[in-house]
């Protein structure tokens, strides 16, 4: 574990509580660098790309997950164990044959595009087993960093408790990151696996699946550490509100939480290459004497494994005054990311509603992210949000489109975790925080 | 992760410790062992005062937390999370001829105030006494370090010029304008400049009996003179009335000045505090304030911040709540520091007391060793000594202790 990536923990919040108040908010963001190049090259990683091949996705979409597939397996370096996989109500190893992971040369890579290409799609669609398979394979490389790539056009024909079972079974074996194609998937229920195994969920068309393939294979390659965990020390008599990811996209993790000693629980956050997230954390503390200060919060980032090492370490303070010009303050960053959450849930909400031809609470939720959207500047969101409702720019008043195209309100449902920093993408400094 | 242990008493210790929690000692190889010494550059560790409470000095002991006994790690309580007292929360100075006492207070996280107290012999070969008292301007970066060094920079300074032969008021100017140029020296910028306000008062052995006890000011703490009581006051002599020596640079002073408002209009005003002057890289151009008084009978100099006057604003005031203060000076400073503390202790609260005339106290009248309280007068060549340090008969040690009317013959 010599190599690897420098860790930095920053945490934003305004310590200054008014006398009495216990509920303590922060920022924490966790950046890592210097991975890629190091530590990524050198790091035992292992994939295993799962494709829908049920019958649903014959014709333009298996021909596009074969392309896809066939990238992603270029982009893999060599020495990388990997496996193909295509799921229909049961499992068929595409590659390897057998069901284990081969080692990646320029031998295998050519047999397993070869075999890619006599793929046909038939059957019907059973998760399970499929993420039990890549499970399975995954087994005999326990230092390695383990990411799945899981394709699908449609429902799981499954029993939730046994599904629920199988995603209880991977959490924490290896991270997996799904796409759904054409609009008979269900996007509640592929975040469902995405979110269990920290990975991320978006809506593809056919012609984009080559690229993002390709991508999520290198951005597999250049993570450079597994298994990382935000351990939270809380004082005594506190309560852990809530731990959510809240950039690049809104994850709740506190129920994710497991015990790492006293006062203190760990929370998932997969595997790191070079990049950027951060962190909502809410603490309910004992209220202090004024003049007191408090470590409210004492936040590590832990590498996993039997020889655990403290990455980077950051503290949440609380410090009681009756000085109310430091106490109402709110912290920008805590507000605007604060306002990102309320933004994916109120597109959650909204589009739920929807479905139920709820339309008043529908109009509600959706206006109240059109505004949130905008006033944060994620425009990303607000450009899917216009799609679907729209809000008169005099009256404020918001109304549900007619006749929404189902992709695009898919779109917008699977993409409305994604957050901006502050004023968005490429404004810098405070600008029109929300909340 | 593999265990450590500590290399100094093999306890165990874990990833990111800086000290060891069982023996003190620093493992990062910065600076002293924990308990080897108190908080940098105040009290103790410049040779002025004492830091009684709470960090120990002396060997390192083993410290859990000041609130609920459980380890501490980096400052904070791993039990309950709460931050660890600082040595300067409060700190007490004890010297033969003069004590001060400056706290935290109820209400502030930091004490920002801090005080220094130099001894000196005048070229007559009389004792003398050289006392700041400096209030960190909360608004500005690290306040504390601002207060530390004006009041060490004027404290040695003032007491240098007098024992050098320099007029009584043209020192307090020289001391206050060094430590007025110390303090702007911190500053990183006009945005980024640690500022705070001064007061000095200088003492002379013929305080009492005629002779000039001068006062030096920028800011709001300020300096009182309060005789002592009758009972105090040698035959023929009618004690003075308690007077404030010093006008404040403050909004509400300038207001009362103009005639625009009465003191208790500008007392109550949100201003109130508002300075119009204080030391710092961003202060406006230096303005010297002087003043004197030749008390003929007993009694005291206190020199404070706005922690304590804020309580007791007139000098009656002050004089009523610790009646005849220079009998015994550190009992009056912790008097005066409690009575704050119970009137709400909003601010930080220094106070330095004198008695006047200057008299050693009694070694043995707060319990520290005797060698702990020497106070030495050297011949002026040498410059000024500082007060030892009470209880760290270590420091004291390589100094023989001498008394007021016995000049040293070294």
């Amino acid at each position: 574990m010599s190599d690897l990536p420098a860790f930095t923990v920053h945490v934003d919040q305004n310590r200054h509580l008014p006398l009495g108040s216990r509920e303590v908010h922060a920022v924490v963001s966790v950046e890592a660098s210097g991975g890629s190049g190091g530590a990524a090259a050198h790091a035992q990683a292992a994939e295993v790309i799962i494709i829908d091949a049920s019958g649903s996705m014959h014709g333009a979409k298996i021909a596009a997950a074969k392309r896809a597939a066939k990238a992603a397996v270029d982009a893999l370096r060599d020495g990388v164990h990997f496996a193909i996989v295509a799921g229909t109500d049961t499992t068929q190893m595409i590659y390897p044959p057998q069901e284990q992971l081969v080692e990646v040369s320029a031998a295998t890579r050519e047999d397993a595009k070869a075999a890619i290409g006599r793929l046909d799609a038939y059957g019907g669609t059973t998760m399970g087993p499929w993420l039990n398979l890549a499970a399975r394979m995954f087994e005999p490389f326990p230092q390695a960093i383990k990411h799945a790539i899981l394709l699908t056009d449609g429902q799981n024909h499954e029993l939730t408790s046994t599904f629920d079972r199988t995603l209880a079974y991977c959490a924490g074996r290896f991270v997996c990151d799904c796409r759904g194609v054409g609009t008979d998937w269900n996007v509640e229920e592929v975040r469902k696996i995405s979110s269990a195994l920290l990975g991320t969920v978006d809506i593809l068309k056919p012609e984009e699946m080559e690229d993002d393939f390709r991508a999520m294979a290198e951005a597999a390659m250049g993570k450079a550490v597994a298994d990382v965990a935000l351990r939270v020390w809380t004082p005594q008599n506190a309560t852990l509100r809530f731990v959510k990811q809240v950039a690049p996209t809104v994850e709740d993790l506190t129920a994710k939480r497991t015990e790492s000693g006293a006062q203190a629980g760990d929370y998932p956050t997969g595997s790191w290459g070079d990049e950027a997230r951060d962190y909502h954390i809410c603490v309910e503390v004992p209220a202090g004497d004024p003049g007191r200060e408090m470590r409210a919060g004492w936040v590590k980032l832990v590498a996993g494994g039997a020889a655990e090492t403290v990455l980077a370490t950051g503290n949440i303070l609380a410090e009681w005054t009756d000085d109310e010009a430091k106490s109402t303050q709110l912290n920008p960053r805590v507000a605007h990311y604060t306002g990102q959450v309320e933004l994916a849930a109120a597109i959650q909400e909204g589009l739920r509603a929807r479905d139920n031809n709820d339309e008043h609470t529908a109009t509600a939720r959706l206006g109240r992210a059109m505004q949130l959207a905008e006033e944060s500047g994620n425009e990303g969101t607000a450009r899917l949000l216009r799609k679907v409702v729209e809000v008169d720019k005099e009256s404020g008043t918001a109304r549900l489109k007619r006749n929404v195209d189902k992709e695009d309100e898919m779109s917008l449902n699977t993409r409305s975790t994604r957050t901006v920093g502050i004023g968005g993408r490429r404004a810098a400094g405070p600008g029109n925080n929300a909340g | 992760m593999a265990e450590l242990a500590c290399p100094e008493c093999r306890a165990e210790l874990f990833d990111g410790d800086t000290f060891c929690e069982a023996c003190g000692k620093r493992l990062d190889g910065n600076g002293p062992d924990a308990g080897a010494a108190p908080a940098a550059g105040f009290g103790a560790a410049n040779g002025h005062g004492t830091v009684i409470a709470p960090a120990p000095t002396g060997p390192p002991v083993r410290s859990g937390c000041a609130y609920c006994g459980a380890r501490v790690s980096d400052g904070y309580c791993e039990g309950c999370g709460l931050s660890q007292p600082s040595a300067r929360d409060h700190v007490e100075l004890h010297l033969d001829l003069a004590s001060g006492a400056s706290d935290r207070g109820r209400r502030h996280k930091k004490n920002e105030d801090s005080m220094a107290i130099v001894g000196a012999t005048a070229p007559d070969g009389g004792p003398l006494v050289a006392a700041v008292v400096c209030d960190g301007v909360s608004s500005s970066p690290t306040p504390e370090n601002a207060s530390e060094l004006g009041a060490d920079t004027g404290a040695r300074v003032l007491a240098a010029e007098v024992a050098a032969g320099q007029d009584p008021a043209r020192a307090t100017r020289a001391a206050l304008t060094a430590a007025a140029q110390g303090v702007a020296g911190l500053a990183t910028s006009m945005r980024s400049a640690p500022a705070c306000t001064y007061v000095s008062a200088l003492v002379g052995a013929d305080a009492g009996s005629g002779g000039d006890i001068t006062i030096g000011w920028v800011g709001d703490s300020r300096a009182y003179w309060v005789p002592g009581t009758a009972d105090g006051a040698a035959p023929g002599e009618r004690p003075t009335a308690p007077v404030a020596l010093t006008r404040d640079d403050s909004w509400a002073e300038q207001m009362v000045a103009a005639g625009a408002l009465t003191a208790e209009e500008a007392q109550n005003s949100g201003n109130a505090h508002a300075l119009i002057a204080w030391l710092g890289g961003d202060a406006p151009e230096l303005d010297v304030h002087v003043s004197a008084i030749a008390p003929r009978g007993p009694g005291s100099i206190l020199v404070c911040s706005d922690g304590l006057w804020n309580y007791f604003p007139e000098a009656e005031d002050l004089a009523a709540a610790v009646p005849d203060a220079g009998a015994d000076p550190l009992a009056a400073a912790r008097t005066f520091v409690r009575l704050a503390n119970e009137a709400g202790g909003h601010d930080n609260i220094t106070v330095v007391v004198i008695p006047v005339p200057l008299r050693p106290q009694p070694a043995a009248a707060h319990g520290g060793p005797p060698s702990g309280k020497a106070f030495s007068f050297d011949p002026p060549a040498t410059g000024p000594s500082t007060g030892h340090v009470q209880p760290e008969p270590a420091q004291s040690a390589p100094d023989r202790p001498h008394y007021p009317g016995s000049p040293s013959n070294e």
